[in-house]
């Protein structure tokens, strides 16, 4: 009876602890000035292939509202921003999820996110039947561009990365290419676009490969490329497990044709890892200054290694902070107007910017070549 | 053409030697336990994990680093039966609850994996990336070839353990019936263990080579207990010999299959054949015969 009794104290002691934990002391509150709370969902790929994405990114985001926050103290303004994470999972599915669960049991009205473009297109009906304001970093399938009003991105299309690349590999003078890629909306959206621009300038595309999401062994798919004998190789995969395998497996099979390939290929984790294999390889980078100290010791922080994504989620979190003290954290109508009239915002990281009819940013990439393990500038 | 059909078979080889390695450890598990113990994929990924623990992070010697990830294997694979499946079994519990705990310790596995090394790409950096061999027109990796002869090692190890020693006879006659092994002095949960310990040394061993040929992601357990699992179906769940076979027959249908079929069909080709197994020989090919099967 008195092993009871304790056990019956110990849990009312738990249960009473849980509840007081889970009671806000808004000690502004106690002052007379109320605090301001901005919150807003972030859908991020938490776990699987693509966390290799989400959660470097999750660590900017979350270091992003902490410095917006402190500069908002500093100004003092008696606001703050708040981030939600769900994990998406890099997928329509998951995100369409974690959406659901941030509007309709969180109660939020703007989701930073999702990363994969197949996961911001599978929330996407979603959000807009809500209006909800869907504002993603790292999404760039062309896809992305009609999904909806209430879709924006700070990340250019992948329309102007083909826009880049296509020309430069022509200029190469290759007559025949072959096109490695994997089996996701993102990934596709880019290969449909290469062959489109392949055709109109007469580049034949010998071999046309396409291996499943996440696979772990490519030698058959390069041994069909290898025997089609193309005289250049394009590698679109959509996570940078992915771009490793391609690496590692070209190297391995002894491949000497030129190799070029999408943003994934040449981001800074891939090059750290297969750098010495990766020599001569060209790939789009979103144009920005790596180099900057600021944008170097943020990254350093938040141990961010995929480059111009750290920079465009950083930026982001800036950009829809200042969106959010115009507009507050409900009126989607008031946000997506006011991003739709945003021209040539400067942001500390990823440059200016400015976005179109289509939610989409005006922005660029420059060809980048591997050499001695770091990306320079391409002649 | 001809060092395109070599090149052809030794993918399928090196493909069907890292199923087999994987498969193998499963069957054993399967073939004494009596359940489909998923969370062997776990065990794999811990044990690649732990050997770039010891060698990329801590600059342990390679040696000791392989030693020690194949010791903390084993040890994962007991406590795993000792501290979740003994519980569930002295409870009773089924075939089907067992096989949902092992889903539930695979995705706690990996969590706490990706927890604690982060979701970014690892590599263990023991051997340089470079052009492979080539070999009768083919090109192959000192490592694949490392991959190949391992896989054959361990199949006869294991097949000269399970003949000749004495513990080996017991996992077979615990397998063959658990009843009367007890009655005749062996005792069914020293054995569970020891197969959990023996499965989960193979699963080491799979998760070492694997992750020297292949990249470190969390997840890459459920993968290849995925292909694990279709290898042990096509060669007869629980008969390790088999698991052998259906490995290699996997990695031949995957890779001289997207030789004629688009890339994208290899998944599709492996689940074709595990569904025509489970359809028309859900035995396998060295399946024991049951009670009622058909002939």
């Amino acid at each position: 009876m008195k092993q009871n009794s304790i056990v019956i104290v110990l849990a009312l002691a738990v249960f009473l602890a849980g509840c007081a934990s889970g009671v806000k002391t808004d000690t502004s509150s106690r002052t007379g000035a109320a605090e301001t709370v901005y919150r807003i969902g972030a859908v991020a790929p938490l776990t699987g292939e693509g966390a290799s994405y989400g959660q470097p990114t999750q660590r900017v985001v979350n270091k992003a509202v902490a410095d917006l926050n402190e500069r908002w103290k500093a100004a003092g303004k008696n606001q703050r921003l708040e981030a939600l994470f769900e994990d998406g999972k890099c997928n329509g599915k998951d995100t369409l999820t974690a959406a659901q669960t941030l509007v309709n049991i969180k109660g939020v009205k703007v989701i930073a996110g999702g990363e994969c473009s197949g996961g911001t297109l599978g929330m996407a009906p979603f959000t807009e039947a809500n209006k909800i304001l869907v504002f993603s970093s790292l999404s760039s399938s062309p896809e992305i561009t009609k999904a909806g009003d209430y879709v924006f991105r700070n990340y250019p299309s992948d329309s102007a990365q083909v826009a880049v690349m296509a020309p430069f590999i022509i200029g190469k003078g290759h007559e025949n290419v072959a096109i490695l890629s994997e089996n996701t909306d993102y990934a596709q959206a880019l290969r449909k676009r290469y062959i489109d621009a392949f055709k109109n300038e007469g580049v034949v595309v010998v071999a046309d490969e396409v291996n499943a999401p996440n696979a772990k062994d490519v030698r058959s798919e390069l041994l069909k490329i290898k025997n089609a004998g193309p005289e250049a190789l394009i590698l679109l995969p959509q996570t940078v497990p992915m771009a490793a395998v391609y690496a590692k497996q070209v190297a391995e099979i002894g491949l000497d044709e030129q190799v070029y390939g999408n943003d994934v290929v040449v981001l800074d984790e891939t090059v750290r890892l297969y750098g010495a294999q990766m020599v001569g390889y060209y790939g789009p980078v979103g144009v920005f200054d790596s180099e900057d100290e600021g944008f170097k010791a943020m990254a350093a922080e938040t141990d961010c290694q995929i480059g111009f994504y750290c920079a465009t989620a950083y930026d982001g979190v800036f950009l829809l902070g200042e969106i959010l003290e115009r507009c507050g954290d409900s009126d989607t109508d008031c946000m997506r107007d006011a991003l739709y009239a945003t021209k040539d915002w400067i942001g500390k990281y990823a440059g200016r910017v400015s976005f179109d009819s289509n939610g989409d940013i005006m922005a660029n990439f420059e060809v980048k070549q591997v050499q001695g393990g770091k990306l320079v500038k391409a002649e | 053409m001809m060092s395109i059909a070599s090149q052809i078979l030794f993918n399928s080889v090196i493909a069907g030697s890292i199923y087999a390695l994987v498969a193998l450890g499963f069957s054993l598990i399967y073939n004494t336990c009596k359940f489909v113990n998923f969370a062997h994929g776990s065990v794999i990924a811990f044990s690649a994990y732990m050997a770039y623990f010891f060698f990329s992070v801590l600059g342990v010697d390679f040696g000791f680093s392989v030693l020690f990830a194949l010791i903390l294997a084993s040890l994962l694979g007991w406590a795993m039966n000792f501290f979740v499946y003994r519980e569930f079994r002295e409870r009773k519990a089924s075939s089907s609850i067992l096989l949902i705990a092992s889903f539930g310790l695979l995705i706690l596995i990996e969590s706490l994996v990706l927890m604690s090394f982060g979701a970014d790409v690892k590599t263990i950096n023991y051997i340089r990336v470079s052009k492979g061999l080539e070999i009768f027109g083919a090109i192959i990796t000192p490592l694949q070839i490392v991959i190949v002869a391992s896989s054959i090692v361990v199949s006869i190890g294991l097949f000269l353990f399970m003949k000749k020693t004495k513990l080996g006879k017991a996992m077979r006659a615990v397998s063959n019936n658990k009843d009367v092994a007890e009655i005749v002095g062996i005792s069914s949960e020293k054995i569970y263990s020891w197969s959990f310990i023996i499965g989960s040394l193979i699963a080491g061993i799979a998760g070492v080579l694997i992750g020297l040929e292949q990249n470190l992601e969390p997840t890459m357990g459920t993968n290849l207990i995925i292909k694990g699992f279709t290898a042990a179906i096509i060669g007869g769940i629980g008969n390790v010999y088999g698991a052998i076979l259906g490995a290699l027959l996997l990695g031949l249908a995957e890779n001289f299959g997207i030789w004629y079929l688009p890339s994208g069909y290899k998944d599709a080709i492996a689940f074709a054949i595990l569904f025509v197994f489970l359809l028309f020989r859900p035995k396998g090919l060295f399946g024991a015969k049951k009670e009622g099967d058909k002939e």
